[in-house]
């Protein structure tokens, strides 16, 4: 087939991620990030039990090394930059991403969405680009604007980690929701 | 004569029984066939997938044999039916094309010979027994966003496309552009195929380079054409400007990356594909039934900061 003619196929998509994330948004979506755990204990955990932790939290598509985690947490605002906010929380340093909200996490350490429900993975797919989509223009551009060094932020989201190649030190959460505490 | 009719029919069931638990007592031996139909053995990253697929079937103790598809959706119909008709009992199989392997696909199940695909998927769900499949679009992300950071968000660049027909090309592609697309000013001046192949993607650079001699990045579909576009910069000598991304964790990108001449690859797992789909053949001939339809193996990023943690085609 004629490469012009694929990237034209490409294009033709049937299902609607639009109208599915906006099904489980306020539902399915919040409740299950709403019961994350807390980022403190979860680090704590999965420094002292790594594998019955990642068993136990983590969420996976498959077979690999790489396991999505919902978390929540509080902190105080330590540095704003241009791709992330660092965020001090009770025992750790965390980084909440800004910019580079992109990927699998939010869709995958929810546990909800499951591949083999779906005939065509680009639908799976087009699913994490709406959800992330919608937290970019609806959730980032009104926190970041308020947002100041010293204030304190409430959040949920989903961290993805390497059981392989366990890093704890700042990690970089994805948010679902972010609140600043008055 | 009419009387012998019953006595007949029952002789027959009984035989057909028979002849049943004598299949079920055979699929229980240890001599049974399993063909690896591999799409090609012309890329180091497939012969791993291949010969560990088949030593796995070995270990496993069956009979393995490796038949090479030369990217030939033809040749690999003539794997199937040889494979069918000598009597092999599953196929761990990666497929030439998403469409156009199915109908191979059907020919061994409608011989009852499970196949099950490693790789690359194909666009049925209920041909094959199971597909074992990397996560290109998860893994194309991450490069996407290294991509995006290595280039701060400006510039223009170029992409290499693999086959056409087969959805890695294009999980990897949509990975790479869910995030690419968001910054307006990293421009694609240039989209080629170059079917995953080394040479292809030297010609294809080349050609590139003469139209676009200001290029910043290039993302290959895979680390054949990785270093295929790196041998055609450095020809140029345009390698210390051009950034090269590439795609499978192969064993000289990985050394490449080492020597900061690849920026970055996505590290599949064939070795743990290739086992996952010799295990699964293990476990039907065993009797299980129910396995998922896609099975997504993840993908790591292999970048300049963690290089060091990681082996060619990963680990087992």
């Amino acid at each position: 087939m004629p490469l012009d003619q694929k990237l034209a196929e490409n294009q033709i998509i049937d299902f609607d991620a639009e109208t599915f994330v906006e099904g489980i948004w306020n539902t399915e979506l919040m409740k299950v990030y709403n019961n994350a755990p807390d980022i403190d204990l979860l680090i704590d955990s999965l420094k002292q039990h790594p594998k019955s932790t990642f068993a136990k939290n983590g969420n996976s598509l498959g077979i690999g090394n790489i396991g999505y985690f919902r978390v929540k947490g509080q902190g105080e605002v330590l540095q704003i930059n241009e791709n992330n906010v660092l965020l001090q929380t009770a025992n750790n340093t965390v980084e909440i991403e800004t910019e580079f909200i992109f990927g699998n996490a939010i869709r995958d350490a929810s546990g909800l969405i499951k591949i083999n429900d779906f005939d065509d993975t680009s639908d799976f797919n087009s699913i994490s680009e709406m959800i992330n989509d919608r937290i970019r223009k609806e959730l980032i551009p009104s926190f970041s604007s308020e947002l100041k060094i010293h204030q304190t932020v409430r959040f949920e989201g989903a961290v993805e980690l390497n059981r392989e190649h366990l890093t704890l030190s700042q990690l970089e959460v994805i948010p679902f929701t972010l609140k600043i505490i008055p | 004569m009419t009387n012998l009719k019953p006595i007949l029919v029952l002789l027959i069931m009984l035989m057909a029984i028979y002849g049943c638990n004598e299949k079920e007592n055979r699929s229980s031996d240890q001599g049974k066939k399993v063909a690896v139909i591999v799409s090609t053995l012309n890329n180091p990253w497939f012969v791993v997938l291949a010969e560990t697929a088949a030593n796995q079937a070995r270990k496993l103790g069956y009979q393995a044999t490796i038949f090479d598809s030369q990217n030939n959706t033809a040749l690999e119909t003539d794997h199937f039916e040889n494979a069918i008709s000598s009597g092999y009992d599953a196929v761990l199989f990666n497929p030439t094309d998403a469409d156009g392997s199915i109908a191979n696909v059907k020919i061994a199940r409608d011989a009852s010979v499970p196949v099950f695909c490693m790789d690359r998927e194909i666009n049925a769900n209920d041909v094959a027994v199971s597909q074992i499949l990397s996560d290109s679009y998860a893994g194309c992300i991450a490069i996407g966003k290294y991509f995006v950071e290595k280039l701060n968000k400006k510039g223009k660049y170029v992409e290499i496309l693999g086959l056409v027909g087969d959805n890695n090309t294009w999980s990897r592609s949509k990975g790479f552009h869910a995030v690419v697309d968001h910054y307006p000013e990293l421009k694609m001046v240039a989209q080629q195929n170059a079917d995953f192949d080394r040479n292809k993607a030297m010609e294809v650079m080349e050609s590139i380079l003469q139209v676009h001699p200001d290029i910043k990045g290039v993302f290959c579909g895979n680390d054949g054409m990785a270093m295929g576009a790196y041998q055609a910069l450095v020809a140029a000598g345009k390698d210390q400007q051009v950034m090269v991304f590439g795609f499978d964790g192969a064993s000289d990108v990985i050394t490449s990356i080492q020597q900061k001449k690849i920026l970055a690859t996505g590290m599949q797992f064939p070795k743990l594909i290739a086992k996952t789909a010799a295990n699964y053949a293990h476990e039907y001939f065993e009797g299980k039934r129910d396995f998922a339809q896609k099975v997504p193996v993840t993908v790591e990023m292999v970048n300049q900061e963690n290089v060091n943690d990681y082996e060619a085609y990963g680990s087992n």
